[in-house]
């Protein structure tokens, strides 16, 4: 049987999720064995854009019109695009300012005086412009969830990756909480789990690098770090920080 | 017979023989299943349900569409819907498969015996009644009238049309169809009525004082022939209603198939309105 | 052979030790975070003995968090190898032990769950009374039968009564320890302190239905620290080389995933969800219609970050004075 052909790139992005593929040092001859690396620039000498891949792995934010038609062209040329990375999914660290600065106020910050030339709008995620066949969270992605999706593809189908918040896993874990106990501004009831709990078990409190949970009663959330002594200001800078379009009013 | 408890929770090893399709996402899979299962397999009572594996993708509950053969090969009418009926849409004959059953209550044939049987399906429902419909025929000389009413969405989405209208000829079934929609010819064409099962139900005359009534379809069909059955005074230990839930373990332990505090897996699926009248979220 | 006898408090150091001849001893333990836990006790000095409640209760050691319960591979599904060692428990309070006795009859019951089996079989408990704080609500912490030992705190030691004939081995193991005292008088499994309640309830209009559905973050919290929840998912997996792992994991039902079905779902709402809740634990389900699970433990009251508490349903509209069931 012919190896499914894969495509790994990104688009404004810090090239994070791609390199996930790197850390799964133990499984890279596995995928090798079983996938044509058909694309993949990070990793490729003279990287080649090909007209048809199986799946694309697509990691990043859509903020250039170079984005946006590298995007399209992973759309139409991959039988599976998969938004790899919370920068796909949600818009990610380069989304978190779009609701507070505007574009243009943002690049002269950075860039100075050639920001005019530059083609820039405020990045977003993938759903706003395609549709995508499915999605790994994360910042960067777990690994496991990169090898069940790879595992699940060659079995013919997507993986099932579970839908419940970074608390249950964070309390079966047997961590403090960190929101109840050290009063921090932790947003795991919100927050896709999924990561094990990574940080909170090391003590820090979760930022929300996976992006919202299914159905997350975002407003009581807000409440709560309200009523906790958190200023709304603060809530908001924290929770914009991988994704900026929260509906603070949202219950369910 | 109490099987082992292991065989309750390993599927047993099976194999796709065969597929056919009956509509644009629904298809008739012939499932055999290994040798060490014939024996568990053959207490089956129609509305009852295997648990159905497709290796790589997970399990899903199935109420088969007929009993097994004796050859121990089940039909299984399947509608793309998930990641696990979506790989077995994709299966070809020979693919491994596996399952875990019979669970649940059927219908209860055995009392059923003298009566007239008045079955009601609405789109895929069809699958687990054509098990007890052709049980019933099976066994013709030990029931009264049967009637079958079968509603599709469309023709197109009408299945086992033409095994129905055969069976009507063959065994004296009363067979009334009905789509949802149609554009006129093409109803004509198939021979059917147009318009909703409940419509339908309100112009038949039966014997309710008599009747079994078995019901079996999308969950807003419920609400809307209990009315109607119990209206026309069927008794509610007489209708009996084949509910669907997210079963994830078939045995009573994942507890996602809760309605009230019964278990759809172990209480049901086959229940009697009787049961569940009460229930407020159970139709 | 004794069924029961007093220990004293300098020799409890080396009962314990003693008991580790029937396995690796676990007990209550502070972790570095500062969290009540359930751990091997590689030296006693890690075992927290005047502990209120583990965040996590025993339930982990027969039904793990997440937990490989079939792997397929050459064309079957199998069971994973056993992997279960003998553990004796140590320290567990009255609530817990009856939590056990719950889920025994949860997954002991025809057909018995192959893998709980295996652990449970295993598993030998060592119950010791306890103080209640302000989030108990157990209605008798002194002591309970369901376990292989009991000791009940006295002023200068314990009395520990055997309740099994492993406890009565590990009496026996221990006897230069002990000294012998009259046998505790019998005791009756501790009744839950909520009475199982009519499914009605479930269903009532109370406004409060709808306050908890607009504050319930969906955190899952409760159920993964409640010792008698035991809902669980079913996902399946596939390695690279075409294998593949059917795990179980510990679910919820106040997750919109709990009751969804390919295009719907049976639960769509929070109060939805909450109402099954409320069935599930002061109604109890199919077999064990009738029967409240809920222990009295403390832990949902304790860790919800909204401070739900289901029993304010119960309170809020008392039944009749001999009307309950």
């Amino acid at each position: 049987m012919k190896k499914p052909s894969l495509a790994i790139a990104g688009l404004t992005a810090c090239s994070g999720c791609q390199l996930t593929l790197f850390n799964c040092e133990d499984e890279l001859r596995e995928i090798l064995e079983r996938f044509e690396v058909a694309y993949f620039p990070m990793g490729q000498s003279d990287p080649d854009p090909k007209r048809h891949y199986d799946v694309a792995l697509v990691e990043g934010a859509v903020s250039t019109p170079g984005d946006l038609s590298a995007l399209f062209h992973f759309r139409n040329a991959s039988r599976l695009l998969i938004a790899f990375g919370t920068c796909a999914l949600h818009g990610g660290i380069a989304a978190q300012k779009n609701r507070s600065t505007p574009r243009p106020a943002l690049l002269r910050e950075v860039y100075g005086d050639r920001a005019p030339q530059l083609e820039s709008f405020p990045p977003a995620p993938f759903k706003n412009f395609v549709s995508v066949d499915a999605a790994i969270t994360g910042c960067p992605p777990e690994k496991g969830d990169l090898l069940r999706l790879l595992g699940a593809v060659l079995a013919g189908t997507l993986p099932a990756f579970p839908s419940y918040p970074v608390c249950l896993e964070c309390r079966s874990r047997e961590n403090l909480c960190l929101l109840l106990e050290r009063n921090q501004l932790c947003l795991g009831p919100v927050i896709q789990g999924g990561c094990n709990a990574r940080c909170p078990a090391t003590g820090i409190p979760c930022e929300g690098c996976r992006g919202p949970v299914e159905e997350a009663n975002v407003a009581q959330e807000l409440e709560l770090l309200l009523t906790r002594g958190f200023s709304r200001e603060e809530i908001e800078r924290r929770m914009s920080r991988f994704t900026v379009e929260w509906d603070y009013g949202q219950r369910s | 017979m109490i099987a082992n408890a292991a065989e309750r929770h390993i599927p047993f090893a099976a194999t796709l023989v065969g597929r056919r399709e009956l509509s644009p996402d629904t298809a008739l899979f012939r499932v055999a299943p290994e040798p060490a299962a014939l024996e568990q397999l053959s207490g089956f009572l129609p509305g009852q349900f295997v648990q159905l594996s497709v290796p790589g993708g997970g399990e899903v509950p199935i109420s088969p569409a007929d009993l097994p053969g004796e050859d121990g090969t089940l039909e299984l009418c399947v509608r793309r819907v998930g990641q696990v009926t979506g790989l077995l849409h994709q299966a070809a004959a020979g693919q491994p498969l596996a399952l875990r059953g019979p669970f649940g209550t059927g219908f209860p044939v055995r009392e059923m015996t003298g009566h007239p049987a008045l079955l009601l399906a609405g789109g895929l429902g069809i699958a687990p009644l054509r098990s007890l419909l052709l049980h019933l025929l099976r066994h013709r000389d030990q029931y009264g009238e049967i009637t079958l009413m079968y509603g599709a969405r469309e023709p197109g989405l009408m299945l086992f049309r033409d095994e129905l209208v055969g069976l009507a000829a063959a065994h004296g079934l009363r067979l009334y169809l009905t789509v949802d929609f149609a554009r006129e010819q093409a109803a004509g064409a198939y021979a059917c009525a147009i318009g909703l099962l409940p419509d339908l139900l309100k112009g038949f005359r039966f014997d309710a004082g008599e009747s079994y009534v078995a019901v079996c379809g999308p969950p807003p069909l419920y609400r809307c022939l209990v009315g109607e059955l119990t209206g026309a005074g069927v008794a509610p230990e007489r209708v009996l209603l084949s509910l669907e839930r997210r079963m994830r373990c078939g045995i009573g332990r994942c507890c996602h198939c809760a309605i009230g505090t019964k278990l759809c897996c172990t209480d049901g699926p086959v229940f009697r309105l009787s049961e569940v009248a009460d229930i407020p979220e159970a139709l | 052979m004794e069924i029961s006898a007093y220990l004293a408090n300098d020799n409890l150091p080396q009962f314990l030790d003693t008991l580790r001849a029937f396995g690796t001893l676990h007990g209550p333990t502070l972790s570095e975070s500062g969290v009540s836990l359930f751990a091997p006790l590689t030296s006693l000095d890690r075992l927290d003995l005047g502990y209120r409640r583990t965040q996590i209760p025993p339930k982990k050691y027969l039904f793990p968090f997440r937990d490989t319960f079939l792997e397929y591979r050459d064309g079957r599904y199998r069971f994973p190898s056993g992997d279960s060692k003998r553990t004796v428990l140590f320290g567990v309070h009255a609530c817990d032990l009856e939590a056990l006795a719950y889920l025994d009859q949860v997954f002991l019951s025809e057909p018995e769950d192959p893998r709980y089996a295996e652990r449970r079989a295993n598993l030998l408990l060592v119950g010791i009374s306890c103080t209640p704080d302000d989030y108990c609500f157990c209605s008798e912490p002194a002591g309970s039968a369901r376990c292989d030992l009991f000791l009940t705190e006295q002023q200068t030691g314990y009395l520990v009564q055997a309740e099994s004939s492993a406890g009565a081995s590990m009496l026996k193991a221990a006897a230069k320890l002990l000294v012998s005292a009259p046998p505790a008088p019998p005791r009756t499994p501790a009744p839950c302190v909520i009475p199982a309640q009519d499914p009605e309830r479930a269903y009532s209009r109370d406004p409060l239905w709808d306050e908890f559905a607009r504050s319930c973050v969906g955190c899952g919290a409760c159920s993964a620290c409640c010792p008698t929840c035991y809902c669980f998912d079913v996902r399946e997996s596939t390695g690279l080389t075409g294998g593949g792992s059917r795990l179980r994991e510990w679910d919820n039902c106040l997750f919109q995933s709990h009751g969804a079905v390919a295009g719907g779902n049976f639960r769509p709402g929070r109060v939805d969800r909450l109402r099954y809740r409320f069935l599930h634990k002061y109604c109890g389900f199919s077999p064990l219609q009738g029967r409240s699970s809920c222990v009295g433990c403390g832990r949902c009251k304790e860790v919800c970050p909204v401070d739900i508490d289901l029993r304010e349903l119960i309170g809020k509209t008392a039944p009749e004075p001999g009307g309950g069931r």
